[in-house]
């Protein structure tokens, strides 16, 4: 059945629905899966009805003959050109063969493991979004936004919207969003938008502190109290400036993780950005990854942003329909061009974005030795630290010493965690070219009954 | 760069991190090196058992008693290492049942308490098990270890006695003049030395190479399951006899100048092993390989197996899956001792799936023979000089 036509996405974020709807229009056979029951990703959860371009809305009216399966979770990458896929209502699982692979497969908030981080009331800001978008729920009534970055703008109009007292804790200085006041203004959709959250924030009456942190979370049965220092450049706090306030709940927004198991799972080359402390999969100007036949757009490409997914998506499924043979080269050159075009364009913010509110070290020096590391296995900084007892500074050896990073999450919360905390505190190098922990199969937790078992001949 | 030492000790697993610390007690300057991280091959990638056989003859018996002793004398001494000894099931369909009930009377005679549960006790004592089993020897001393704990304690003992620890050293050769140990070659340097113990695991063949000896241990690769914490769902380390039983009358494979000959039938078997995390170990298989990836047929095979042992794991979830290699030797035996060959050398290594249970009587072996004392416990049948070491070297 192969001729080479057969494309498959995994994530139904802007990314991989631009993808999907390019590819299929250019002639792929395109299959698009996701973990959850809708389309949309992280950026319309909750605002299902949204008739942004790019939206679910838009993808199902453009009619584009895309197979979508939902609520279907990538598993296993057993070899080149199948992906184990289960789903979740059915307990079924199936393996997928394809010709070709994009990968939009998104980005998670980022945890940050402050002193009382795992208290409940404590939540992501992209977390508190999405439930105050799609449920109507807030986590407390009087509430800290807490991190950095023009995301939590966004987030804050979200919660205050449904009534909730919210204050914004900006760790950078204020003169990192003045920075971008140049390049807002020559975008006329991000002016809008922006000119729409200080509106409505200033008539809820939304503080906006900058250059200060929440540097610990207090309370016994759940959130009543944070800390809030002034902090230097390097988010270090300034002594003599804490305040305690009370509230109960804090969202915390440093910015997000690319969610890189699929692809490290695949083989595909990452790096590490030392700026932004993360690790994302490394694409050519057509978004190919080091493997062939894979593709990768989106967050897991740089944290850009909705409109940059959009533009890498789409540039992702034509460069699969022209490898794949069903756009000729000058029919790709065609249409590339106004998707590099408008890439170039939205990457002005994103770029900046990217540049001005980028994690500084003090974030990780705020956890105290009793702070809890890895939520999975109840393991704190203290046991990490004496975990090392005189080996070298490693992820590793922590996971090692501590089990931190083997239980159920595999590391999906604290490896971001342990690799910062491990850099700033004890001069650990993190690899530049390779993620220092390792992924294997499941990609996700999968009963046993269900994967690998399918595949068992009596 | 020069450095001396008085024993270089090569491996940094349980059985290099045992040695290290045993030696650390009586010799000066030790050193550990490790060519990755700590616990980064065999002792990670395994099970966590520490127990004993049934079927393996009275020598092995006697030498299990003695491993299960060490573990017990170091908990006293503080070590944690998650290890505890809380007992194992060897569960028994009708077929096993006589067979592994006639062992009985032998483990007992060698210091080893088991007893029988019929078909009811057996029942309350793991409810979780599937209901047609006809019974389980309780093997009372079996317990369980997290070996990469274990390597780290260890390996922090020793360094608190002044051992050095040296990892991503990788070691290119052991160098000897005239039939004796001079010195170890590696990417950091030379360090002189007389003595050297190699506990390299699979890994030991390639390195005694260095030093002219033809090691005959090959890797034997396992495969292993991780499910989500189910805390309370077994209450025991399970192990399906009908395993046990089949493995005691399994031939040996048939050996070339370049390993055993491969067509040796892979071997899957339901053992499960549920950890303080409440995760459960879901094990294992066996088979001539020697690379670490994952075969996704030999985890259905596994899963298969423990779902027909604990029918409740079908609906429980899978959290990660790997595979490791095990050293594997002829007689199924480890080599620890010195050779003939190449005085100042101490092998200890090829310990196959028992290299958690038996780490630390191996160091306190090994820390004998480099003090010159008299092992506390007879090792000539564990003698390298048991297999011709002047083999001529097997191509790589």
């Amino acid at each position: 059945m192969s001729d080479g036509r057969a494309l498959l996405v995994v994530g139904g974020g802007p990314a991989g629905m631009a993808a999907a709807r390019a590819a299929s229009a250019a002639g792929l056979r395109v299959t698009l899966v996701d973990e959850s029951n809708r389309l949309g990703g992280q950026y319309f959860r909750g605002r299902q009805d949204s008739r942004e371009p790019g939206s679910p809305h838009a993808f199902a009216a453009a009619a584009t003959g895309v197979r979508v399966l939902l609520g279907t979770v990538v598993v296993d990458a057993p070899r080149a050109g199948a992906l184990t896929v289960w789903n979740q209502a059915s307990d079924h699982v199936e393996e997928i063969a394809h010709d070709r692979l994009v990968l939009a497969t998104g980005a998670y908030d980022r945890p940050v493991a402050i002193p009382g981080w795992t208290l409940p009331g404590v939540v992501t800001a992209g977390g508190a979004s999405t439930l105050a978008k799609a449920h109507g729920v807030a986590p407390g009534k009087r509430l800290l936004v807490a991190g950095s970055g023009p995301f939590l703008l966004s987030v804050a109009d979200d919660l205050s919207a449904k009534g909730c007292m919210v204050e914004i804790i900006e760790a950078s200085p204020w003169r990192a969003s003045a920075s971008g006041l140049g390049v807002i203004a020559m975008d006329a959709e991000i002016a809008r938008q922006t000119a729409g959250y200080l509106a409505r924030l200033a008539t809820r009456r939304v503080r906006r502190r900058y250059g200060t942190m929440v540097t610990a979370i207090h309370g016994t049965d759940r959130v009543e109290a944070a800390t809030v220092e002034q902090v230097d450049r390097d988010w270090r706090p300034i002594s003599g400036t804490a305040r305690m306030i009370s509230v109960d709940g804090v969202c915390l927004g440093y910015g997000f993780v690319p969610q890189l198991e699929l692809a490290q799972a695949i083989g595909c080359a990452l790096e590490r950005d030392d700026v932004s402390a993360n690790y994302f999969v490394r694409v050519d100007a057509g978004m190919r990854t080091s493997t062939s036949e894979v593709y990768a757009a989106g967050e897991i490409t740089g944290l850009g942003g909705k409109r940059v997914a959009l533009a890498q998506g789409e540039g992702a499924g034509l460069t699969a329909a022209l490898d794949a043979g069903a756009l000729d080269r000058a029919n790709y050159d065609v249409r590339i061009a106004p998707v590099i075009a408008r890439l170039r364009q939205v990457d002005r913010v994103a770029d900046w974005i990217r540049r001005a509110f980028v994690p500084r070290d003090g974030l990780w020096s705020c956890a105290t030795p009793e702070t809890t590391l890895c939520r999975c296995e109840d393991i704190t900084h203290r046991a990490a630290e004496a975990g090392l007892a005189g080996n070298p500074p490693t992820p590793y050896a922590v996971k090692t010493a501590t089990r931190a990073g083997m239980g159920l999450c595999q590391g999906r919360i604290c490896s971001p965690i342990l690799t910062e905390w491990l850099r700033v505190r004890h001069g650990y190098q993190p690899p530049s070219e390779e993620r220092p922990w390792r992924i294997r199969p499941p990609l996700r937790p999968v009963p046993l009954g269900a994967w690998p078992a399918h595949k068992a001949n009596p | 760069m020069s450095e001396t030492a008085d024993v270089v000790v090569i491996g940094g697993g349980v059985v290099g991190a045992a040695c290290a610390e045993a030696l650390s007690r009586r010799v000066k300057r030790v050193v550990l090196l490790e060519r990755r991280g700590l616990a980064s091959g065999t002792s990670s990638a395994c099970q966590s058992g520490v127990g004993h056989g049934v079927f393996a003859d009275d020598y092995d018996l006697r030498l299990d008693r003695a491993a299960i002793d060490e573990f017990q004398a170091l908990a006293a001494d503080g070590l944690d290492a998650d290890y505890s000894r809380r007992g194992a099931l060897l569960v028994c369909g009708p077929d096993e049942a006589t067979t592994v009930r006639e062992q009985l009377p032998r483990l007992r005679a060698l210091g080893l308490p088991v007893e029988w549960l019929g078909a009811e006790a057996l029942r309350d004592a793991e409810p979780s098990l599937a209901r047609d089993y006809a019974g389980a020897a309780r093997l009372t001393d079996m317990g369980q270890v997290s070996p990469m704990r274990l390597v780290m304690e260890l390996t922090a003992r020793a360094s608190g006695r002044g051992a050095a620890i040296r990892t991503d050293v990788e070691v290119s050769g052991i160098a000897t003049e005239q039939g004796r140990v001079t010195g170890v070659q590696t990417s950091s340097g030379t360090i002189a030395t007389g003595e050297v113990v190699l506990a390299a695991g699979v890994w030991s063949r390639d390195l005694a190479r260095t030093a002219g000896l033809s090691v005959p241990i090959w890797p034997l690769k396992g495969h292993v399951l991780v499910s989500e914490p189910l805390p309370g769902l077994l209450n025991h380390y399970l192990t399906e006899a009908e395993y046990e039983v089949a493995a005691a009358s399994f031939g040996k494979p048939e050996m070339t100048p370049s390993g055993p000959k491969p067509g040796w039938p892979p071997r899957t078997a339901a053992v499960l092993q549920p950890l303080p995390s409440g995760q459960i170990l879901i094990g294992s298989s066996r088979e001539f390989a020697s690379d670490r990836e994952v075969n996704r047929e030999r985890l259905a095979q596994i899963a298969r197996r423990a779902v027909r042992m604990v029918p409740v794991l079908a609906e429980r979830r899978i959290i990660r899956s790997y595979a490791g290699l095990r050293p594997w030797t002829p007689d199924g035996r480890p080599l620890i001792g010195r050779t003939r060959h190449v005085r100042g050398l101490t092998i200890a290594a090829g310990h196959g799936g028992e290299g958690n249970s038996r780490s630390l009587v191996t160091g306190r072996l090994v820390a004998d023979i480099v003090a010159g004392a008299t092992p506390h416990f007879d090792i000539a049948p564990l003698s390298p000089d048991r297999f011709d070491l002047r083999a001529p070297a097997a191509a790589a």
